[in-house]
């Protein structure tokens, strides 16, 4: 094995119960490299860096050469000795302990030394620091550092003994624009010591910036390593997708009546600003920014999850104050949060219970108690309308799969009847299938008068899905422009 | 996609199961010591010892689905009763007693108590003044709760903790007030609610059956019961989903509460004294018996037929030990054996009875 | 998020404010009673504290780990009773001895927990709960006469030890208690750990995130285990001192501590979801409660106040801490969400 390589894998495979979450993939990456590795939720890319990190084992007939030693499988401990770190999407740092013993502690643990003193810890930690090339207080606890500087912490710590390789999974996913650049200043800082990079992300513009080759997952199986140079935006969506480029057909097939929704001033201090915008009945309205840019704090400010500062809400033409989440409800907005499993779903309450839960004031009898006919009809309907697989709905939400999970957070939603929904990542882990059913849906909605406000990281679901489409950057709204004849690379550019 | 057991199905198995359970402690203890366990005075007693650990239990269940526990019960309880049998003495001995006498103790003669029994008015006045006692127990005992939930809820301290410090801080008023002595003497009208029987049923457990039909009422048929139960699931979503969870929260420990009030006049009414300290063995078994009839120790799930059978399993085991003369202490141990064990057995039994997770999940 | 930052700085260097409190209360104290501020009661303070403050350093290490244990008396009172009885049994002994084998019952009783807690991933209340009644109802159960009041004069004569000794102005003699000797040594010991291994920064990682210590490969099994036993540890030495100042063993007077014990913790500025503690803190927070609850003897209020006070003491000190924190959190959420 020549030196350019770090690692080289190959028949890698792993099986789940059945199921094939990697079948005989092939992989390596060379020496103070960035390289990314890309496919959709449930391609097999978490399961495969967790097979390089030693926390699985893959199936027999594997093979794995770092640095001229060979394995078939890695334990945590080979993979660390090797020179392997990995920085989990949720960083893994200690809030209550300070900037230099988070770094220190991996190696600290490594080395297997007992007795330990400032000193020593401050000496790994600075010396992790000038390899990253990052600049922070030493004694800082890392709870109160931003995310970004945590991040920087991660890093640093998987520096200190990380020499030949660091996998990072989907480090941008909580990070606005400043910060992704910090990152890449330090990723490519690292390159230049020979430190090669796992890249984990999904988002093409990223990939474009930072990647050097690119491995495309799908489905368990590698669709093989590319240069970036000899990738396009169309190309890696094709390889991802199987689709070809699609440029927007959608029709404006609403009426401009009055709007349903008018935004005025909005404003939440460094959060957004300047927000203003209407929402006609009818009308299905895609917001697309990066991390950062504020979508999230914005679209919850007209929910009242996160109230803002200053700046009007007219619902119907009439003004209201949106200060809670009842003030939202009252005038008929409703909220499909981003994260479904915690803020959306009672994960062992039925089917039932969930879909009902928005609405207990209005299943009432005349004694004031629950009806349970009108409980049982009322998730019977939605089940029926949202096409939800299930036999029964008394069963648990947590044993549907995830793309009827995210059904039922919509049918408790859609069951109170709103006049303005606001979904935050429609399709976020839910299959190539269920995405295209999901966006059926919100248009049947929106076709009979609902406004639909909708929040995505992909530029081809906002192009493909909506009337129009709203991109905001830092905290501001960039344009608001028609879908109609807007290709993703259009809205790529517009974005960074 | 694999969907197994339908819920509700599963809820009626587990029904089954506590009920056999029951059948079978019953029976052991029936054939351990046939004639005085079953002698019909034993099972008078059970009947009429049944409520007071019921009730405080259906209390902790409250508490427990929402995610919380309350370490107060008892001492709330002793204190809403100490407050009450105060109302209850003064009033119906007319102006024949002060204060500082009744606190220091001074019931605890006999011959005082017989000289004031004779001097205890009877009729409708009587009736009145136990309404006001009812009244004020249930009062005090709804009150400690709102602190209690007001502590937990809006100033957000972890509920072991609060409820920890509220503990110590009830018995502490109910000593300044008793300085540990007993109050006793009640009027027997009083005393029937607690000694009782309305066509052959014992009072209590009539008080209990009417708590059971409140608390089920609740949460099952109302609003705030869908809150509780969602609120101790996923706090976070129940916030998305538009529920207040401060108010919630507020009223949980506020039921627990007034149903700690209701068990405190109970147990005063069965043995005619309240003092610091009576049932504190009650709080392990109140914890022991919602562990062992199915509510999670992270909340959100839970229902009160397995609660109820608890009760009864854990009273029969009682009444059992008692006639085969085991020590309290000796008692005391089982409890804590008994709820090490159901805490293991449920939290590895759960892989047992769980079904296959979705795929994706497996694979992220 | 800024003003609560200066906030959360004043009170960040929550040991030294808590010292200025302890400061203005002695003074306050000695303006009613001028018998507060006397050296007698202040080294009398000091040793029978000491007691309080030798479980209170196993208590912190508990809560620093965000576990909990509400055992760790019953352990104490069973280990009082079993050594106590075993060395008079054997005829022989003396006082290291006594504290050697009662910290090892204590540290086997301790470690119990610990192997229930980690073992099967239960909730450290429910565990220490049930185990508080099993271990000191079997005592009870098992022995005929729980109280002993005879026990050997080596215990008294431990407590009667004091180092550097001085005679007042009016003639006493005081000294740092032996007692207080021992709570020293053993703090010094715990902030020695806590501030230079690995096994320290272990418990404070795991308090900090249970799974980042986990994947950061900390022996978190080894690290429950120490836990666990160490509190139990510290009970078993702290009930021979108790043995030592009260010449008593008695089955019940330990239990009543726990409260006490927890509030010095919390008050000394121990975060009660874990991650954060300091010795300093816990020994301040020990001398605290103790002060509160001597200046209310010697200002005539009577004793059964004494538990209503506790009872706020670690309302209010949770109280602070916890709406501190959950406004950072909140604010914090919506902001990444």
């Amino acid at each position: 094995m020549s030196e350019k390589y770090c690692i080289v894998m190959e028949n890698i495979s792993k099986s789940y119960a059945g199921v094939e979450a990697l079948n005989n993939v092939s992989i390596d990456i060379r020496k103070g490299e960035v390289h990314c590795l890309i496919g959709e939720n449930g391609s097999g890319k978490s399961t495969l860096i967790k097979i390089i990190a030693g926390v699985i084992a893959p199936s027999r007939g594997a093979s794995i050469t770092i640095n001229e030693k060979h394995f078939s499988k890695l334990t945590p401990i080979d993979s660390m000795h090797q020179g392997i770190q990995i920085i989990y999407q949720d960083l893994s740092l200690f809030p209550n302990m300070t900037v230099a013993e988070n770094i220190a502690v991996n190696q600290l643990l490594e080395s297997d030394k007992q007795i330990i003193n400032k000193h020593l810890i401050h000496e790994i930690a600075s010396n992790a620091l000038k390899t990253s090339g990052v600049d922070l207080n030493l004694d800082t606890l890392v709870g109160d550092l931003s995310i970004a500087k945590q991040q920087s912490v991660a890093i640093s710590r998987a520096v200190a003994c990380g020499e030949c390789l660091i996998i990072m999974d989907e480090p941008t996913s909580s990070l606005g624009k400043k910060d992704i650049e910090y990152l890449f200043k330090i990723i490519h800082n690292l390159k230049s010591k020979g430190i090669s990079i796992l890249f984990v992300g999904h988002k093409l513009n990223e990939i474009f910036e930072i990647a050097d080759r690119v491995t495309v997952l799908k489905d368990g199986k590698s669709l093989g390593t590319h240069d970036i140079k000899d990738l396009t935006y169309q190309s890696i969506i094709t390889l991802m997708t199987g689709k070809s480029l699609m440029i927007s057909n959608y029709e404006k097939d609403y009426p401009s009546a009055e709007p349903i929704l008018e935004v005025r001033n909005l404003a939440k201090k460094s959060q957004f600003q300047d927000i203003n915008f209407m929402l006609y009945p009818g009308e299905i309205i895609g917001i697309i920014g990066l991390v950062g840019s504020g979508r999230t704090e914005m679209v919850s400010s007209l929910f009242g999850l996160n109230p803002s500062d200053i700046g009007e809400i007219f619902v119907n033409g009439k003004h209201t104050s949106i200060r809670s989440v009842q003030d939202a409800l009252k005038v008929g907005i409703c909220y499909v949060p981003e994260d479904r499993l915690s803020q959306g779903l009672f994960m062992n309450h039925s089917i039932k219970n969930n879909i009902t839960v928005t609405l207990l004031h209005d299943l009432l009898n005349k004694l004031g108690f629950l009806e349970s006919r009108k409980v049982d009809r009322s998730s019977t309907d939605w089940v029926k309308n949202l096409v939800i697989k299930t036999p029964s709905i008394d069963l648990p939400v947590k044993q549907l799969s995830g793309g009827n999970q995210q059904r039922v957070v919509i049918a408790k939603w859609l069951a109170r009847n709103p006049r303005i929904l606001i979904i935050d990542g429609p399709t976020i882990g839910v299959d190539v299938g269920a995405k295209e059913e999901i966006h059926k849906t919100i248009k049947n909605l929106a076709r009979n008068g609902m406004g639909i406000i909708f929040v995505s990281d992909e530029a081809l679901e906002v192009v493909q899905h909506s009337h129009r489409i709203i991109i905001m950057r830092e905290g501001r709204i960039k344009e608001i422009i028609d879908s109609k004849g807007v290709s993703e690379t259009d809205i790529f550019e517009k974005l960074v | 996609m694999k969907i197994k057991i339908n819920s509700s199905q599963s809820e009626f198995r587990q029904s089954i199961a506590y009920f056999a359970l029951f059948i079978f402690i019953f029976v052991l203890m029936a054939i351990l010591q046939p004639r005085r366990f079953l002698s019909g005075t034993n099972i008078q007693q059970l009947a009429f010892q049944i409520p007071e650990l019921g009730i405080l239990s259906i209390g902790m269940m409250v508490v427990m689905i929402s995610g919380g526990i309350d370490l107060s019960i008892v001492t709330t309880a002793n204190l809403s009763g100490i407050v009450s049998a105060i109302v209850l003495l003064m009033l119906s001995h007319g102006g024949t007693m002060n204060l500082s006498a009744l606190l220091k103790g001074i019931m605890a003669d006999d011959s005082t108590r017989s000289a004031l029994h004779a001097a205890m008015p009877t009729g409708i006045s009587m009736v009145g003044i136990i309404v006001l006692t009812i009244f004020v127990a249930l009062a005090v005992g709804f009150l400690c709760g709102l602190i209690n939930g007001f502590l937990v809820a809006k100033v957000r301290i972890p509920a072991i903790l609060a409820t920890l410090g509220t503990m110590r801080l009830y018995e502490g008023i109910g000593l300044v007030i008793t300085k540990g002595s007993p109050l006793t003497g009640f009027p027997d009208e009083f005393i029937f609610l607690g000694s009782g029987e309305l066509l052959g049923i014992p009072t209590p457990m009539i008080i209990f059956v009417l708590s059971i039909i409140g608390v089920v009422l609740i949460m099952k048929k109302t609003p705030l019961g869908r809150g509780i139960y969602a609120v101790g699931e996923n706090p976070l979503a129940a916030r998305y989903s538009g529920l207040d969870n401060t108010k919630i929260l507020m009223k949980t420990y506020a039921i627990t509460g007034l149903l700690s009030g209701l068990a405190a006049l109970i147990m005063m009414a069965r043995v005619d004294s309240i003092k610091v300290g009576y049932g504190n063995s009650y709080q392990l078994q109140s914890i022991l018996v919602v562990i062992l009839g199915g509510v999670s120790t992270i909340g959100g799930t839970g229902n009160i037929v397995g609660v109820l059978f608890s009760v009864l399993i854990l009273r029969v085991i009682t009444s059992g030990f008692n006639i085969m003369g085991f020590s309290n202490y000796m008692r005391n141990v089982i409890w804590g054996v008994l709820l090490i064990v159901v805490a293991i057995v449920i939290s590895s039994g759960l892989k047992f009875i769980k079904t296959s997770k979705p795929i994706k999940e497996v694979l992220k | 998020m800024h003003k609560h930052q200066v906030l959360s700085k004043l009170f960040f260097k929550h040991e030294t404010m808590l010292f200025i409190i302890m400061i203005v209360f002695g003074v306050v104290v000695n303006s009613i009673n001028p018998a507060f501020l006397t050296a007698e009661n202040l080294f009398d303070i000091l040793k029978t504290s000491s007691i309080t403050g030798m479980m209170a350093l196993g208590v912190l290490i508990v809560m620093i780990s965000g576990g909990m244990d509400i055992s760790f008396t019953a352990i104490a009172t069973v280990s009082m009773g079993i050594t106590v009885r075993m060395l008079i049994a054997l005829g022989t002994g003396n006082i290291i001895v006594a504290f050697i084998i009662a910290g090892i019952i204590g540290a086997l009783l301790g470690s119990i927990n610990g192997f229930l807690i980690h073992r099967f991933n239960l909730p450290a209340l429910i565990v220490t709960l049930g185990t508080s009644n099993i271990f000191h109802g079997l005592l009870l159960s098992i022995l005929k006469v729980p109280h002993l009041y005879n026990v050997p004069g080596y215990y008294f004569a431990f407590s009667k030890l004091s180092f550097f000794s001085f005679t007042t102005a009016d003639g006493t003699v005081v000294g740092l208690s032996s007692l207080t000797v021992l709570l020293f040594v053993m703090a010094f010991i715990v902030w020695l750990t806590l501030r230079f291994t690995m096994l320290g920064r272990g418990i404070y990682a795991i308090g900090g995130s249970r799974e980042a210590a986990r994947r950061a490969g900390f022996k978190i099994m080894f690290i429950d285990l120490f836990i666990y036993s160490f509190i139990g540890f510290t009970a078993g030495v702290a009930s021979i001192e108790y043995v030592a100042m009260f010449r008593i063993v008695h089955p019940f007077n330990m239990m009543n501590m726990m409260l006490n014990v927890i509030a010095s913790v919390v008050l000394g500025g121990t975060s009660v979801t874990g991650g954060s503690g300091s010795v300093i803190g816990t020994l301040l927070g020990v001398w605290m409660i103790y002060m509160i609850t001597n200046s209310l003897i010697l200002m005539g209020i009577s004793s059964e106040w004494e538990s209503v006070v506790i009872g706020f003491i670690i309302i209010f000190s949770i109280g602070i801490n916890a709406f501190q924190k959950s406004l950072r959190k909140i604010e914090v959420k919506i902001i990444e969400n």
